[in-house]
Order: structure tokens, then sequence, then C-alpha cells
């Protein structure tokens, strides 16, 4: 892989009526990033800079060295599939995977090998006559990431590409995208508001709001280490306590121990009053009330108290001052 | 900031061009006579125009009875598109073809079928009196308003069956599935869900039946039964064609422009504002074929009163073709084919000079190449309307229908200078293109707007420039919709007749002009016979684009 | 899909140069251009047998241009000015304005019929009468009116029909008779009553005889002459001209040969067949009266009504007011 970063975008600047546009990034080859936020934060519209779609007013974009800030759409080599994965109706399978084989100028005896290849990379062998309109949701996503990167580009992006999906297929879906991503090393822009498919599936996690970005890094340095308060509730729950009005102490559900007597180097939460315990099969997880702040907390089995001390290790819990985090 | 592509920008410029050198600039040098008083500039005869209360007065009855024309067809039709959306039954085609028959039709023909059937010595009360023997003609629907809307409605109510149900069946069902879980009764539901969602094919097809309507002539004059429906139209003839007072014709029809373009601009913005619905791309396969003995009954009871509606003046047409009516007390009218041989066989002696042979397939020609160039040109300006959305060029492109075909007739007259005889053709063909273009875009526009622009943009993201894109993606969706552009610019072609009357020479017949040269040697039974056949042929036209377009469906 | 669209635009310009290109006109000098009014030309007309009866007599070919109506033919003859390629000129009206500079004196000296004379070098090649027509088997001959005032009874109620003089100069014709008759004071009166009485006022001839044919109404405004037709080719005497006891108005049709014709001599030829030889077939195609009092008619001729009396308004009376009596008209009929 090379060395040099893949996708750089330098201060690209654009207003919106929801939010300022601010971004400033790059993009190791052979990377899945997730663009995660809440919806209206604008990653769908820095995807869209990002394809073309959207002209750019300030900034570049340099993909692979080359400056494609104002190329059009069809020169950039980038793929992007959509929320509505955009499939051809009146093409058949066949004809949407070859779709973007047939202008790479290659043999039609290649073209029927490559798509051979991607229906299994993606798990539908055998689909190439089917009608498009009898696909069911899964099978659609499935065949529209497969139409992207049958056009071999450079950067793939994807647009919240399980987010029409149910629970179940997302999780196994999720599984394949990473997969596939993996086998063809495609340098890879995953949008969504999801922040377990963001956790799960990438190698750097960028979190924006309002059109400029909160913090970039891994998944578990995003998880442990928020940079400010949005990213460590956005990521995951979180337990947030006040101690005065600009300081803040942040720790996770699951940090929360419950014991007889105080663990070493621990907070101690006397007499939380519990709230409500709900039942997730694998676990009950249990609100309840300290001072003025909610404290959720897991256990395996059910509380049968109203009151309960609570504890934490200090080292999982993270100092907020004005919203950011104090090391 | 809008795209900037080439493809996108020069799309639109032929049909621009055209419409630019072929009719805006003639129509501004006959407008500019307005301003042209006594050999200077001024605007003295303009303002009195406007300001007349004569003129006003006309031009208030000219949007009212456009007004309301507009609204009965839309009633008559909108079930009709109903119907044809929603449902499937033995014989649709046939039928939907018979709804279309009506728009193609040659004015002048509308008035005789009319005339023929309603009138107080017509098939209808002729019947009624000998059923119910009677002395005199009991329904005197004719020479009133009753009866210009009447033949109004008859004339345009297919837009609204055509328009409408295109679009109803690009619609999903899914927010009318959605109200009724929410608890919304059927009716609440038309009111609130669908017919919002309808309203962009409503409104491009009523601003259309309403221009229509606006310059309508001879219909009025005869039908109406005297000056007391005088409208705009009839005064800028008088004055351009009679009196030759081209300064005061132009007046009025800045005046006529004037108002059209008012209600035009209020129209298309209630078009823009149209909600994105959820589309379908194709049209559904799933119809309805209701159990329910009420509305079958309902369903019955409308088709057959639409079928007696339009049916009637054109069978009258098809009759009065097999007889011989004499002015001979002692002679019965006959039954013959006679002028059916005649109008095909040039006939020295007394009546035809020019074979409807030759007419015809002048006709057949002129239609095929008008059809086509319109639908090209439209599919050029359609592209550019939905890329670079200006409203300008919707508006330039609706413009000539708002103009009074005199004046445009005038127009054409001073272009023709400039073109020695061996480019008539030409000529009329562009004419007639530039009289199609408005439909073709109604038909085109609705439904290339509600392609979505993630199957453009997948396109274009896959290497294929927006050139490529079009032709691979989008045309594909749009067969359905250009095969109707295609038929109706053909039949519209076929039936045009002011532009080809002011433009042709007598060497030149298409089947239009030959009935108004039969009709005006009032052989009204040879006007018929051609009628007739005008009208099989568009009837086999419509019947067979249905079959082609749907086909792709049958997969 | 790119195929077939190639296939259709090669089509559509093959299809172009088949049909667009008629055979060109040889300009040779003999060939005389005359630009007619639309039905002397048209199917209905006696243009083409007269075209080519003096073909065959002179050897010029004659090239007949329809140019609309006749009011336009005029306005195309001034505008095209010296360059018009027009040499003969048939179908003004009397009651247009004529610049005499235009027209070379006709050289044909004829026996013109009563009330017609040579004007401004234009001479008339055909005259009638407008008058009413009715149709006999529907109002018997004791039942007709006997004059335009006794058209306003109110037996004749949704039994008349009339043509509107905005659209038609059938219809204006009939303007000007009634105020040839009733004066400027109260020509208005005549019409105001006639609303009743009127079934419709159609926008031209054609469409008012047409409804008359077809049995709307039993009366129509039409010509002395139209009863010749249906004598002559339905073998029919029921459509009856009504003589008025007041008379009716009369038109006059000239033709003329224009100064700038380079072909004068030919020119001459042509309009003295028109007002020879051609005389027959205009009266029978046109439905009017021949100009050459010598002529000699069908038989069918005899169904034409006589007039008792035949009358017309000055051409500069008509010219300087007729603006203002379309104006009144339609200003008192929509009230």
């Amino acid at each position: 892989m090379q060395s040099n970063h893949q996708l750089v975008c330098k201060n690209i600047k654009a207003s919106y009526p929801q939010f300022q546009l601010d971004l400033d990034f790059k993009i190791a080859g052979g990377k899945l990033v997730s663009l995660l936020g809440p919806s209206g934060c604008g990653k769908t519209t820095t995807l869209s800079l990002i394809a073309g779609i959207i002209p750019i007013q300030t900034g570049e974009i340099i993909l692979n060295g080359r400056d494609i800030t104002t190329l059009e759409m069809y020169k950039r080599k980038v793929g992007l599939v959509f929320q509505d994965y955009a499939l051809f109706p009146n093409m058949n399978v066949k004809q949407n995977l070859s779709y973007p084989l047939k202008i790479q100028k290659i043999s039609k005896l290649e073209i029927n090998e490559k798509i051979t290849n991607i229906l299994s990379m993606v798990g539908l062998e055998g689909f190439e006559n089917r009608d498009i309109n009898e696909l069911s949701g899964g099978e659609k996503q499935r065949i529209a990431i497969g139409r992207a990167i049958a056009s071999s580009p450079d950067l793939l992006l994807l647009d919240e590409p399980l987010s029409a999906l149910d629970a179940n297929l997302r999780t196994n879906l999720r599984k394949e995208i990473k997969k596939i991503q993996k086998k063809t090393e495609l340098t890879t822009i995953y949008v969504t508001h999801d922040q377990e498919e963001a956790l799960s599936l990438s190698d750097l996690i960028i979190v924006m709001k309002d059109g400029k970005i909160q913090q970039e890094g891994t998944p578990e340095t995003i998880y442990n280490k928020p940079k400010n308060l949005f990213v460590a509730d956005f990521i995951g729950k979180g337990n947030t306590i006040e101690l005065n009005s600009t300081e803040k102490l942040f720790f996770r559900p699951e940090k929360v121990l419950l014991s007889q007597e105080k663990p070493s180097d621990c907070l101690e939460l006397k007499n939380v009053k519990i709230i409500n315990t709900e039942y997730f099969g694998s676990t009950y997880a249990s609100t309840g009330k300290y001072k003025n702040s909610y404290i959720t907390f897991f256990s395996s089995t059910k509380i049968n108290k109203a009151e309960i001390n609570l504890y934490v290790k200090k080292r999982d819990t993270l100092f907020y001052k004005n919203g950011f985090l104090f090391d | 900031m809008k795209k900037k592509d080439l493809f996108y920008k020069i799309s639109s410029l032929p049909a621009m061009v055209i419409l630019i050198l072929l009719f805006l600039i003639p129509l501004t040098g006959t407008l500019s006579k307005a301003f042209i008083v006594e050999g200077h500039f001024s605007f003295q005869q303009i303002i009195a125009c406007l300001l007349d209360s004569y003129n006003l007065r006309v031009m208030a009855f000219t949007v009212k009875q456009a007004f309301l024309s507009t609204l009965l067809s839309l009633i008559i039709g909108f079930p009709g598109a109903y119907l044809l959306a929603k449902f499937n039954f033995r014989g649709k085609k046939a039928f939907r073809s018979l709804c279309t028959i009506p728009f193609i039709l040659p004015s002048i023909l509308v008035v005789l079928g009319f005339v023929i059937f309603y009138g107080n010595n017509g098939f209808l009360n002729n019947l009624l009196m000998s059923i119910f023997h009677l002395s005199n003609p009991p329904l005197k629907i004719l020479y009133s308003f009753t009866a210009v809307l009447l033949a109004h409605s008859f004339y345009n109510f297919p837009i609204i069956i055509n328009f409408v149900s295109n679009q109803w069946e690009l619609l999903s069902d899914h927010p009318e599935k959605a109200a009724a879980t929410l608890g919304s009764k059927p009716i609440k539901t038309f009111f609130k869900i669908t017919l919002p969602r309808l309203m962009p094919s409503i409104i491009s097809s009523c601003s259309l039946i309403f221009l229509y309507c606006f310059t309508s002539f001879a219909i009025i004059l005869v039908l109406g039964g005297g000056p007391k429906f005088t409208t705009i139209e009839v005064e800028i003839y008088n004055l351009a064609k009679r009196r030759m007072d081209i300064g005061g014709a132009a007046s009025l029809s800045i005046f006529s422009l004037i108002v059209s373009m008012l209600l035009l601009i209020i129209y298309l913005h209630f078009q823009k504002k149209a909600t994105n619905q959820e589309v379908l791309l194709r049209p559904s396969n799933i119809k309805k074929t209701t159990s329910s003995k009420l509305k079958k009954i309902l369903i019955i009871f409308y088709i057959v009163l639409l079928l007696f509606f339009i049916l009637a003046p054109i069978i009258s047409i098809f009759a009065r073709s097999f007889i011989t009516a004499s002015s001979r007390a002692d002679q019965i009218k006959s039954f013959t084919f006679n002028s059916y041989k005649e109008i095909f066989l040039p006939n020295q002696s007394v009546r035809i000079i020019s074979s409807s042979t030759q007419a015809i397939i002048n006709s057949l020609i002129l239609a095929f190449v008008s059809s086509i160039t319109s639908t090209i040109l439209a599919l050029g300006l359609c592209i550019g309307i939905k890329h670079k959305s200006s409203f300008f060029t919707e508006l330039l492109v609706m413009l000539p229908m708002a103009v009074s075909s005199v004046i445009i007739g005038l127009g054409y007259l001073i272009i023709g200078r400039y073109f020695n005889s061996n480019f008539f053709f030409f000529l009329i063909v562009l004419a007639h293109t530039v009289i199609i273009l408005p439909f073709a875009i109604k038909s085109l526009l609705p439904i290339y707007r509600s392609i979505p622009s993630s199957l453009t943009n997948a396109s274009q993201l896959f290497g294929y420039s927006p050139f490529r894109t079009f032709f691979n993606v989008e045309l594909p969706l749009l067969k359905n919709a250009i095969i109707t552009s295609l038929s109706f610019s053909f039949s519209l072609s076929l039936g045009e007749m002011n532009a080809t009357l002011i433009l042709s020479n007598s060497k030149f017949v298409t089947i239009p002009t030959l009935i108004y040269r039969m009709i005006n040697s009032y052989y009204f039974q040879g006007a018929c016979a051609l009628g007739s056949l005008l009208i099989i042929i568009c009837f086999i036209l419509f019947y067979f684009s249905q079959a082609i377009g749907r086909t792709n469906l049958a997969k | 899909m790119k195929k077939s669209l190639l296939f259709v635009i090669l089509t559509v310009f093959l299809l172009f140069n088949l049909v667009g290109n008629p055979v060109s006109e040889t300009e040779d000098s003999n060939n005389l251009t005359v630009y007619v009014y639309d039905s002397f030309v048209g199917e209905w007309g006696p243009g083409n047998k007269i075209s080519k009866d003096f073909t065959s007599k002179t050897g010029i070919s004659v090239d007949m241009i329809s140019c609309g109506t006749a009011i336009q033919l005029l306005q195309r003859i001034e505008s095209e000015g010296d360059k018009t390629p027009c040499d003969v000129v048939i179908g003004i009206e009397d009651s247009s304005i004529l610049d005499s500079s235009l027209f070379s004196k006709v050289n044909s000296s004829i026996n013109l019929a009563p009330t017609l004379k040579m004007d401004n070098n234009l001479v008339p090649f055909d005259y009638g009468a407008y008058s009413f027509n009715v149709n006999s088997n529907i109002l018997e001959k004791k039942d007709w009116p006997k004059s335009l005032e006794d058209l306003t009874d109110s037996r004749f109620e949704n039994k008349v029909i009339l043509i509107d003089p905005r659209t038609s100069s059938t219809g204006q014709g009939l303007l000007l008779w009634t105020i040839s008759a009733f004066g400027e004071e109260h020509y208005l009166d005549w019409w105001k009553m006639m609303k009743d009485n009127a079934l419709t006022i159609a926008d031209g001839w054609s469409s008012a005889y047409g409804l008359y044919t077809e049995g709307e109404a039993p009366i129509v405004l039409s010509f002395t002459t139209s009863p010749v037709y249906h004598a002559m080719y339905e073998d029919s005497t029921s459509y009856c001209s009504i003589p008025f006891t007041d008379g009716n108005y009369k038109l006059t049709e000239y033709g003329g040969i224009l100064k700038t014709s380079k072909k004068q001599d030919q020119a001459q030829q042509f309009m003295s067949f028109i007002l020879n030889e051609a005389q027959v077939d205009i009266a029978t195609a046109n439905s009017m009266l021949p100009a050459n009092a010598d002529t000699i008619l069908p038989e069918a001729f005899n169904y034409a009504d006589r007039p008792v009396k035949l009358f017309q308004l000055d051409k500069k009376y008509i010219e300087e007011n007729l603006d203002k009596w379309l104006k009144d008209w339609a200003l008192a009929m929509t009230e």
C-alpha cells in the first residue's frame, strides 16, 4: 500500500442553512473510515462534495495524488453507493453490474468473468438474470455495492447503506461489507448515524456535528477517550455527573461496579435510587438517580433493592471541563 | 451554483434557437407595430387599448370562458384518468384511443360534428322528435354559452385524461395506504393526499387547456351564437385580417399576452411547489379490479356517458360521410360510399381537383417529421430545464400557444418572404414543431423530473459523461412518455390547420387544409369522409402506440 | 438504442430532402403570375379551368397564387412594392382603397353590365348582390320576409343565420347594406332587433351556409346567385333567393394589370380572356353575375333573383367610417 495519503480534504468550507461545513482531514489508502454523526450534521453533504455532485466553493480535494476539486463527476473515479441503491430499474442484475464495466473498454469475456466474481463476492451467485425490482432490500444493497466495486474506483463512498434494512440483516451485511473492503483494499468512507456500525466496521472514525469534525481517531480511542462531551455521548451510552457548572465527570455504564463494600481507587456513589430496570436477556440495565444525575449500569441479576451503592474505578472516569476532556 | 456541463448547457439550444429565430423574432417584429403611432414610437396606442372598456369587457369574457371550459374539461376528464390509471378492463386500449381522438380534430370538424349531432336539425333532435312526435326540436343546446363550454371540453378533456393518468400510474400508493392505516377515510385521503400529488400533471394540463380555449375562435363564433361571446381573438382577427390594422391587432395581442402570461406564471409557480413524491419508475402492473357492485355500476355509467359524449359528434361525422343530403324535397337522403371514392379520384368536372391521396401522403410525412423533430427538441429542452431550471425557458416554450394564431401567421408571412418556395416544407415542419413543442414538453417534463437524481449521479460516477448518461440511463426510463409525446405530436400535426393554411401554397395539400377547402365549397360529405379517415388513422396510431409502450411491462 | 436513434435521424433528413424540394418554377417569358384570392383557385373556384383554357389558347402558362382574402391580396401587393413578381391581380373588392398609379390601363373594351364601370384602371369581371336565401322546403313562399325590416318580425325568431362583419367580408356587406338602407342613425336598431331572430352570427360565409344546408335554420345571408349552384349540380330548386322590395346591396370584383409587370402584352391577353371567354366559368364558379353583359348564361341562372334595385355606399365614405361602424356594432351587439 502507498505510504502517502490516499484522500486529502483540505480546508473545505461551505455554508448551509443548517450548518457551516468546515472540513480538513486525510485518509490513508486502503482504510475504511466512518463519518459518524447525527442527522443533519453534513455527512451526506461531505460525500456529495467528494463525489462531485455538489461543486466545491472553497477548498481542495486530492485523491491518489490527483487534484479532483474542479473535476467533473465522471472523471473522478469515485464510487458511491446511494441510500436508495440507485439501481437502474430497466436493467437486470447483470446489466446493472456490467454498466460500469462497459465503459472501461474490456472484452465481453472479461466482463462476464468480473460479474461472476463480484456476485460471488457479495454472496449472490447466479443472480445474473434477475429483475432488479424483484430483489429484496438486502439483495439490492449488495448488488449496489458490487456495482460500485466493479467500477474499480480510487475511493468508495457508502451513504448509510444499511439504514433501510432490518436489524439482523444489518449486522450480517455489515460483516460482509467489512470482508469485501478488506479483500479489495479499497479506500472507503462509510457514512452512518449508527455508532455501533461505526465502531464495528471502521479503521478510523470521524465524528461530525454541525458540519465540523469533532474528533478523528480509532474506534477504541473515540470510545475510551472522547475529546468532548458530544462525542462521548454520541459514541455510546454514558453517565454524566455534574460537579459544578463547568466540570463534569463521565463514565461508561459497563464500568459501573456493584459491590458490598467500596473497592480500591474508586469513586463512590452512595444511595442511588433505582428508577427502573430493563431486561435484555444477557443482562439487566438499570437506571438510578444520584443527586441530580441519572446513572445507567448493568448487572447479571435483577436489582431488588430500592437504593444501592455504586462504584467506578477512578481510572475509568473522564473529566470534562467546559465540555472538553481534561487529561 | 448550478452544474456546469457543456451537455446540459447546449441541450436546449437547438430548440431555443428555433423558437427565437422562427417565432420570437418575427413575433416581436409584428408586435412592435403596436408601439408605432404615426411613424414614431409611442405608448399611446397600447395604453388606449388597455384602458378601453370594451376591450376590458371582452378580455373578461375571454378569461371567463377559458376558465370555465378548463374546469369542465377537468371534471369530465378526471374520472377517466382515474379509470385508466387504476383499473384494467377489456377494451381499455380502445377506450383510451377513443378518448384521445377529439383533441386532434381540426376545430372546423368539431363544429361540424356538433352541428350534425346536437343541432336543431341534428341527429339527436330528429331522433327525439320522431320518438315523441314533436314538431319543434326540443333540445336547443347549440348557439349558446353552454354549447361553447361543451365543445371546448369535448376538444380538451383528452389532455386531462392522458396527462393525469400518465402521472397517476407512476405514483406508488404507499402514502395512501399509510393514510388508511392512520384511519383516514377514502374521500379524505383523496383530497388531502392523492390530489396534491397529482398537482403537476393537473396544472400542466389545465394550463394547456386554458391557453387553447383562450385563443379559440371558430367554435365560439359559430356555436356560441353571436357577438355576445366575442373573445379577444375575434377582435384581433378582425383588425389584422380585415382591417389591416396591424398596430391595433398587435396592441390587442400584447394585452392578450400579458393576461395569459400572468396566468401561466401563476400556474407554473404552483407546479414548482408540487411536493416530491414517492415515484415508481415504471407504471405499476397492479391494477384494481373492483368487486363492489356500486363501483362497477358507476364505472360503467361513466364510460357510457363519456362514450356518448365523445362518440356522438365523431359518429355524426362518419355517418354524414355516407349520406348524400340533397336540397330537393323529393329526394330522400341516400346512403352511399360515393364520397369516399370521390375524394380519392381527382374529378375535373366540379369539385375536387387535388386528390385526397396526395393530402394523406403529405400529411403523414409532415406529421412524421414534425413529431420526431419536436420530440427530440423537447427532450433537449427537458434536459436543459431540469438541470438548469430555467423558468424563462419554460415560459418561452409555452409562448406560441398564448399568442393569437393570426399574429403568428403574420409573423410567418414575414419569414416566408426570406425563404423561396423550395423551403416551404421545411418552414411548415418548423411551424408545426413550434406549435407542438409545448405539448411534447408537457408530456415529457414531469416524468423526466421524477427520475431520481441518484440514478443520474450514479451513472456519472461510473464514468459516463452527462451525454452518455442521458442515453443509457434516463432515456430508457422515458420510453412511455416519449411514445405518448410522439403519437400525440403526430396527431397534432395531422390535424393542424391554421399555420398550414397560412404557409402552404395550393400545391401542398394536407388533410386539414383539404377538409377546409371542401367545407368552403360546402362539400360537407367529402369533408366528413376525409375527416373520418383522419379519425381512423389516429385511432390506429394511438391504439398501437399503447401496445408498444406497454410491452416492456409484460416482461 | 443508439443505432435506432441514428436510423431515425437519417430518415428524418432523407424525408426532408425528398419532399421538401418540389420542382422549381422556371422564370420564362411565357409565364404569367396572377395573384388571386383563396376561393378563386380553390377546389371549387374557376381558377384552374381558366388557367388551362388560357394556356391552350395562347400558349402562355399561368401561375395562380392564392394570397388569402381579398384584403390580404391588396396588402401583399402593397408590401411587395416594385419587386412584386405579380403581373395580374384578380379579386380586388370595391370596398378597398386603391392606388390607381399601381395599375396600367386595360385595353379590352366590353359591354359592361348596368351599374358597372371602370375604376382607376381596374376592370370589373363579375358582380353580385347580397341577398337572403331561403329553404323553401321549410318555409313556404307566402311566409318569406319581404324586406330587411320585415326580417325583424317575431315570426322569424331563431330562423335567420347572419354573419359577423368583423370576421367576414360577406358579413361586412350586410352591415353596409343596413347602413345604406337605414342610415347611420338607425342601422343598429335593426341589428338589435335581429338579435332574437338570429340563430347564430357565424364567423364566415362557409360556416353560415353550411348551417343552412344542414337544416339548422331556413334563412341565411348569402348572394342572389347562390341558388344557381344547386340548380346546376343538384337539380334542385328548393334553395331560393328572397326578392326584397327595396333592393339589394351590390358587390363588384375587379382585376387589373400591374404597371410594374414586364409582361404587359401577355397580361393584356389574359385580362381580355377573363373578360370574354372566361366569363361563364367565373360566373358559374363564383356564383356571381358576369361583368360582360353579352355573356350567355346557362339556364340555371334563371333561378338567380334579379334584384329590384342595386345600390352601394360611396367608397370613400366607407373607408372613413368603417372602423367606427364596426366598433359601434360590436358595442351594440355585446351589451
